[in-house]
C-alpha cells in the first residue's frame, strides 16, 4: 500500500469514527440527560452530566466497537457519571415535616389523582420519598421512571438480572404507595 | 384499605411517576455536546505541544542543575586538594606508585577484552589532575573551609528555586533518583570487577 493510499484510509477511519460518535450524540443525547436528570433532578447538572458521559464515550470509543448494544453501553456510562456527580452534590430533597405540609396542601386543595400527580408539589414529594428508599430500589426507580429504557436495558445498566429488576421495581412501589397512602391517611382521602 | 383507594393511588403514583421520568433538556443539547467534544481534541493537541514544551524546558533545566552540580563538586575538591596541595603533588610527581596506578598493572596480565573497560577510568583521571594543577596557583586563605561568593551559576540556581520551588524540587528528586541509579550501577559494576578478580 502506498502512503498515499494508508493516508487516505487513516483519513477515512477518522471521519468514520467522528460520523459514528456524531451519530451516537444525535440518537442518545437525550436518553443520557434523561437518566442523569433522573439522579440530579437539576438541568444544569444533568447537562454538565451528558457532556462528561460523552467524553468518557469519546475517550472509550474503540471498545464501542466491541460493544453490542451502544445504547446500553452509552446508558452504563451515563448512569456511572451521573451517581459519582449526585455523590459530589446530592440532590435537594424535602425533609419529613416539608413532604408532610405539602401533602397537607395538596389534599386540602381537592384535586383528582391526575391534577395532583401532574403539579410540581406532587414532583417534589415524590422526589423526596424516592429518595428515602434503599438505593436497590432507588436506582431500578429512578431508571424506570425514563420511557426509553424497558427493564432488561435497567438490568444492563445496574448489572444485574431483568427479574431482579421488575422485583425491585414492584417493591419500590409498595413502598412509595404506602408512604403515600400513610401521608394522606393524616389528611383526608384522595379524589 | 379498599381495593379502589389501591387504585386510585396506583393512578397517582403512575402519573406521579410519569411525570418524574419526564424531563426534557434545553434545545440544542446535541449541538452544545458536539461543540464540546470538538474542543477537547484541539485542547489534546495544545496539551500535547505544552507537554513538549515542559519536557524539553525541564531536560534544559536539568542539565543547568547538573553543570551547577559538577561545578559544586569540582570547588568542593578545589577544597580538598588545597589540603595536601603541594605535598601529595609533590610524591605524586616523583612517586608514581600508589594503589591506584598498582591497577593499570593487572590489566596489563589480564587479556586485552579486560583492558579496554580500564580506559575511562584513566580519562577521568586527566580532568582531576587540571583542577589540583589549576588549584596550585590559588593562594591559601586563612579559614577553612574558605568561605567564598556564589558562582553564577550558583546565583542562577537559588533564583531559579525561588522563582519555581515546586519545578526545582521535582528536578531535584530527579536528579537525585538518577545519581542513586549510577551509584548503584558503579556498585554493581564494582561487585562484577571483584567477582572477576
Amino acid at each position: 500500500m502506498t502512503e498515499r493510499a494508508l493516508a487516505q484510509n487513516v483519513l477515512l477511519m477518522t471521519a468514520t469514527n467522528e460520523d459514528a460518535l456524531e451519530a451516537d450524540v444525535r440518537e442518545h443525547a437525550r436518553l443520557v440527560y434523561r437518566i442523569a436528570y433522573s439522579v440530579s433532578r437539576n438541568h444544569h447538572d444533568a447537562e454538565d452530566a451528558t457532556q462528561e458521559t460523552f467524553m468518557r464515550v469519546l475517550r472509550y470509543r474503540r471498545k464501542l466497537d466491541g460493544v453490542d448494544d451502544p445504547k446500553t453501553w452509552i446508558a452504563r456510562i451515563a448512569w456511572r457519571v451521573a451517581v459519582e456527580q449526585a455523590k459530589k452534590r446530592p440532590a435537594v430533597s424535602l425533609n419529613e415535616k416539608e413532604i408532610a405540609d405539602v401533602t397537607s396542601q395538596l389534599y386540602s386543595l381537592g384535586k383528582s389523582a391526575e391534577e395532583m400527580a401532574a403539579s410540581s408539589q406532587m414532583a417534589a414529594v415524590l422526589q423526596s420519598l424516592i429518595a428515602t428508599l434503599p438505593e436497590s430500589l432507588r436506582d431500578a426507580m429512578r431508571l424506570s421512571t425514563i420511557d426509553d429504557l424497558a427493564p432488561a436495558e435497567i438490568a444492563e445498566v445496574l448489572g444485574t438480572s431483568e427479574a431482579s429488576v421488575r422485583s425491585r421495581l414492584f417493591r419500590a412501589r409498595e413502598v412509595l404507595k404506602e408512604k403515600l397512602l400513610a401521608l394522606e391517611g393524616s389528611h383526608g382521602t384522595a379524589r | 384499605m379498599e381495593p379502589q383507594d389501591r387504585d386510585q393511588f396506583d393512578d397517582l403514583l403512575d402519573g406521579a411517576l410519569r411525570q418524574y421520568g419526564d424531563a426534557e433538556p434545553r434545545p440544542g443539547l446535541e449541538g452544545r455536546v458536539l461543540a464540546n467534544l470538538a474542543n477537547p481534541e484541539l485542547s489534546a493537541s495544545n496539551r500535547k505541544i505544552w507537554s513538549w514544551r515542559w519536557s524539553v524546558s525541564a531536560g534544559v533545566t536539568a542539565c543547568v542543575l547538573v553543570a551547577v552540580w559538577i561545578g559544586v563538586h569540582a570547588s568542593r575538591d578545589s577544597h580538598r586538594s588545597q589540603i595536601s596541595q603541594t605535598t601529595s603533588t609533590r610524591v605524586r610527581s616523583s612517586e608514581p606508585v600508589g594503589v591506584k596506578r598498582s591497577e593499570p598493572v593487572r590489566v596489563t596480565e589480564r587479556p586485552p577484552a579486560a583492558a579496554t573497560t580500564i580506559v575511562p577510568r584513566q580519562v577521568r583521571n586527566v580532568p582531576r589532575v587540571q583542577t589540583r594543577v589549576a588549584m596550585r596557583r590559588e593562594p591559601r586563605l586563612p579559614q577553612f573551609p574558605s568561605p567564598q561568593p556564589l558562582t553564577a551559576q550558583e546565583v542562577m540556581l537559588v533564583e531559579y528555586v525561588q522563582q519555581y520551588p515546586e519545578d526545582a524540587k521535582l528536578v531535584a528528586k530527579e536528579q537525585a533518583e538518577f545519581q542513586e541509579r549510577i551509584e548503584q550501577a558503579e556498585q554493581q559494576l564494582g561487585k562484577g570487577t571483584n567477582a572477576n578478580e
